[in-house]
């Protein structure tokens, strides 16, 4: 029996349910998501602030009593957001079901932003970010992003200091006025996997039964990147042995773009893992290097992405770094084999088949899936639309998309050379 | 079953074989939720094996265990990267007191990374120009360790609370020891502990037992025992005398600062470790836990966590804070030291120990969900001298008592065998 036939549908007002029962004794996890996230609140940082708030004590229940009530049942629940949805998600033993349920559904909607708690939350806030500032490879990836992208494109990060500024004006009521406006009401998708029988569906289907949604206000505007001329930057962070490298340039498609999957099979053969080529010739050949990956990133329904290039190297090792990998890049750049197709493919088809490997597994797969748009049915169609793809689709995909010579660089971390 | 080996035990769906030729342990565990095998080879050697000038030889070889030997190389065509070309997802582990590669990958492909771990046992290279090109590589590793306030902290911590004891140095080892290391020294490492006697086999996923055990036996069956005993290490650490102290400044544009306290602990074996356990969990994890609730919830630790690791010699149980930006390190030092303080003054409730209990019942039915969070468990369960550590681990926490907590709070939790470390940021 196919996976997508495993899985039933339920259709209720604010939204839809998804269950896959499997055969892990006593375990169930439910996640979800709905439409709300970074870039439909006014500032960049106020749907962070208010998932982080999400936990904090509902109605119901303090934070410190919601807390000890989470622990003592062994239910373990997040919440995190991304551009377009806030996310949650939890897990337990199945005789907590009903527990979690509510404590779920209270923690979604009756949140209670307790004003000192709050303070508590912005100052981790505020330290998270100034802690951020040690991290090369985050500081050179919001300097990539600044060169790549204006404002207007959800694929931009402000700087911490920007960033610092907004939570740090962001006050308690405007979170609190958010979340009671459209903060945390758009159409639901629920996945839950596990242990799960029909009478605790039920008990889902009855708490989230009331679940109220303005999806029509919640429309994200499709977006694409406005074409900007390449750039070399340097991002000093002191304290640094070594250096973080970024090459990378827009893509001007969407997760939807019938060159998408093409493309996708050509960037992981250059640096999917340690059989592609930048791993194979950057790092095991010339040694330079601890790993060298590269990958599609910012792109989901709606935005368009980019395409990058990671590594990490010793600061007078830089520059052989990058020679290399521009070198490695041009010959990818004049297309891929047949057999790199077959063994991308086959590779891509194998790892998608072990994230199936688990209930969590599942449950993962199949809720990414969902919000990106795609059918339950999608589940088994990934890998017969993977095996779909020529070479020739590759190739052209990458000829279209890719220029080797416009690519931008980020140098982040140690940028002087000690020899 | 083949009559190359005998059945040691069956204990919570994992049946122990041993091989009668070679003494290779197998540990195998039925599951056939999908078709998707787990195969990792765990040698009982780590960085406490290693001495001054040969620190990190333990990693470094575990580096070029991955440049191929006699049957599977680039040469070939068959390195071991190649099985990522279906899907496989693999890597190898070092720390202190074991090193462990694992695959896991679709079944059809048990044999084949079978083979590979029986022919690298043996038969790896080890090549003096691999060793050139992987020490850069393992050097930048270090690198990226260093960049890191917290990883810098973690080496001194170890470095300045072990003094003989060679868990004094970090897995990936000092900087010049990485670079100047020789080729030769590195082959006598592998001679001296890539052995069937001193490896488990670990295989979990769908399978069939008799197919599995056909398979070790044509590729690992050929191999014999090590001539010679598996070197132990015989080094103790003394007795701790008086507390100690390290501050270690570095610029750190983000100027977050750090603390860790840490405390000589049994090795991981022993029944107060388990209670350490319990007692580290009331302290420190969770957002319910005494810590969270004096540091976190109080505006004063970006977070923190707790230490607890068995390791299969005496270790620390460590405690760690990230201060929010502007905090004094010695106030949130004053705070901890106050909840411990009140543990061994007023003893903890024992809803709290009920807490611990239930969230290591929840944990343990997850990490059965999957295959590589049964192989961790089980690896880290053999280098602390018992593969059932996990398995056993929710009944020994049933037998631990609010007093044997008070009583392993006054026992470890005292200055003679603490070390304190502070990571104060420079301004930059």
């Amino acid at each position: 029996m196919t996976l997508a036939k495993q899985i039933k549908q339920y259709d209720f007002t604010g939204g839809k349910l998804y269950v896959c029962q499997t055969s892990r004794p006593d375990i169930v996890s439910v996640s979800g998501s709905f439409l709300g996230g970074l870039l439909h609140a006014p500032n960049d940082c106020l749907q962070e602030l208010l998932v982080g708030m999400l936990d904090q004590g509902t109605h119901a229940h303090s934070r410190d009593e919601l807390h000890d009530l989470l622990e003592s049942m062994g239910i373990s629940m997040s919440f995190d957001c991304d551009n377009q949805r806030t996310k949650f998600f939890a897990h337990t033993l199945k005789d907590m079901w009903q527990q979690t349920i509510d404590l779920l559904y209270g923690s979604l909607t009756e949140s209670v932003f307790d004003e000192s708690c709050y303070e508590v939350i912005k100052q981790r806030f505020i330290g998270a970010l100034s802690e951020s500032k040690s991290n090369s490879r985050s500081m050179g990836r919001v300097a990539l992003k600044q060169a790549m992208y204006d404002k207007t494109h959800p694929n931009y990060e402000f700087s911490v200091d920007e960033s610092i500024g907004t939570v740090t004006e962001t006050s308690c009521e405007d979170v609190r006025s958010f979340y009671r406006s459209v903060g945390t009401r758009g159409p639901l998708i629920i996945v839950c996997v596990g242990d799960i029988d029909e009478s605790m569906v039920q008990v889902l289907l009855e708490r989230f039964g009331a679940w109220e949604h303005t999806a029509k206000e919640l429309v994200l505007p499709k977006s694409q990147a406005v074409a900007r001329e390449r750039r070399e930057i340097l991002v000093d962070v002191p304290g640094k042995v070594s250096s973080d490298v970024f090459l990378a340039q827009p893509l001007y498609i969407n997760r939807h773009h019938p060159d998408y999957l093409a493309l996708m099979i050509g960037i992981d053969a250059l640096g999917g893992n340690f059989a592609a080529r930048l791993m194979r010739t950057v790092r095991d050949e010339s040694g330079l290097t601890y790993g060298i990956y590269s990958s599609i990133g910012g792109v989901n329904d709606q935005a368009d992405g980019y395409w990058s290039i990671w590594a990490n190297y010793a600061p007078n090792m830089v520059a052989e770094g990058i020679k290399q990998t521009l070198e490695q890049c041009r010959i990818w750049s004049q297309g891929i084999s047949l057999e790199d197709l077959i063994s991308r493919v086959e590779g891509l088809s194998g790892k998608y088949a072990l994230s199936l490997s688990s209930s969590a597994g599942i449950g993962s797969v199949l809720l990414t899936l969902l919000e990106q748009g795609y059918g339950v049915d999608y589940v088994d169609r990934y890998p017969y639309e993977l095996k779909a793809i020529t070479v020739d689709a590759v190739n052209e995909a990458i000829n279209k998309h890719i220029d080797i010579e416009q690519l931008f660089h980020v140098i982040s971390g140690a940028t002087k050379t000690s020899d | 079953m083949s009559s190359s080996f005998e059945k040691i035990r069956e204990f919570n769906g994992v049946v122990e074989y041993k091989m009668k030729s070679n003494g290779l342990v197998v540990l195998a565990c039925q599951d056939d939720f999908a078709p998707v095998v787990g195969v990792q080879i765990t040698y009982r050697v780590g960085s406490r094996h290693e001495a001054t000038g040969y620190t990190g030889a333990t990693h470094l070889l575990e580096h070029l265990m991955f440049k191929g030997s006699e049957n599977f190389n680039k040469a070939k065509g068959n390195n071991i990267d190649q099985f990522e070309n279906v899907g496989a997802m693999l890597n190898a582990t070092t720390w202190m007191d074991r090193t462990n590669y694992y695959t896991i990958l679709p079944n059809q492909y048990l044999a084949d990374i079978i083979a590979l771990e029986a022919d690298r046992c043996r038969n790896a290279f080890i090549d003096e120009a691999d060793r050139q090109s992987e020490m850069t590589v393992v050097r930048n590793e270090f690198e990226q360790g260093e960049n890191e306030p917290f990883c810098a902290l973690y080496k001194h911590m170890w470095a300045t609370a072990y003094q003989a004891h060679p868990y004094h140095h970090d897995t990936i080892g000092w900087r010049s020891d990485i670079e100047k290391m020789s080729i030769d020294h590195l082959k006598w490492f592998y001679n001296q502990f890539y052995w069937p006697n001193n490896a488990t086999l670990t295989v979990v996923g769908d399978f069939k037992t008799d197919d599995l055990l056909s398979h070790i036996e044509s590729s690992f069956g050929v191999i014999s025992r090590s001539e010679h005993e598996i070197p132990t290490v015989y080094t103790e650490e003394p007795p701790q005398e008086g507390e100690r102290r390290f501050v270690l400044r570095r610029p750190d544009p983000g100027q977050t600062g750090l603390i860790a306290m840490a405390w000589k602990a049994p090795s991981g074996l022993e029944d107060d470790h388990v209670t350490l356990q319990v007692l580290g969990n009331i302290l420190a994890s969770g957002k319910s836990s005494r810590l969270h609730q004096a540091l976190v919830n109080s505006g004063k630790s970006l977070g923190l966590s707790v230490d607890d690791h068995p390791f299969h010699d005496p270790g620390l149980f460590g405690l760690y804070v990230t201060l929010v930006p502007g905090v004094d390190h010695a106030e949130c030092e004053r705070i901890i030291r106050e909840e411990i303080e009140k543990i061994k003054q007023e003893g903890v409730r024992a809803e709290e120990i009920d807490r611990v209990r239930r969230k290591a019942k929840v944990r343990m039915a997850f990490m059965q969900d999957r295959i590589s969070s049964r192989l961790s468990s089980i690896n880290e369960a053999i280098a602390a001298g018992d593969w059932t550590y996990e398995m056993t681990l929710l009944d020994r926490y049933n037998k631990v008592t609010t007093d044997m907590i008070v009583e392993a709070a006054n026992a470890f939790l005292v200055d003679d065998r603490c070390t304190i470390g502070y990571f104060i940021p420079k301004e930059v």
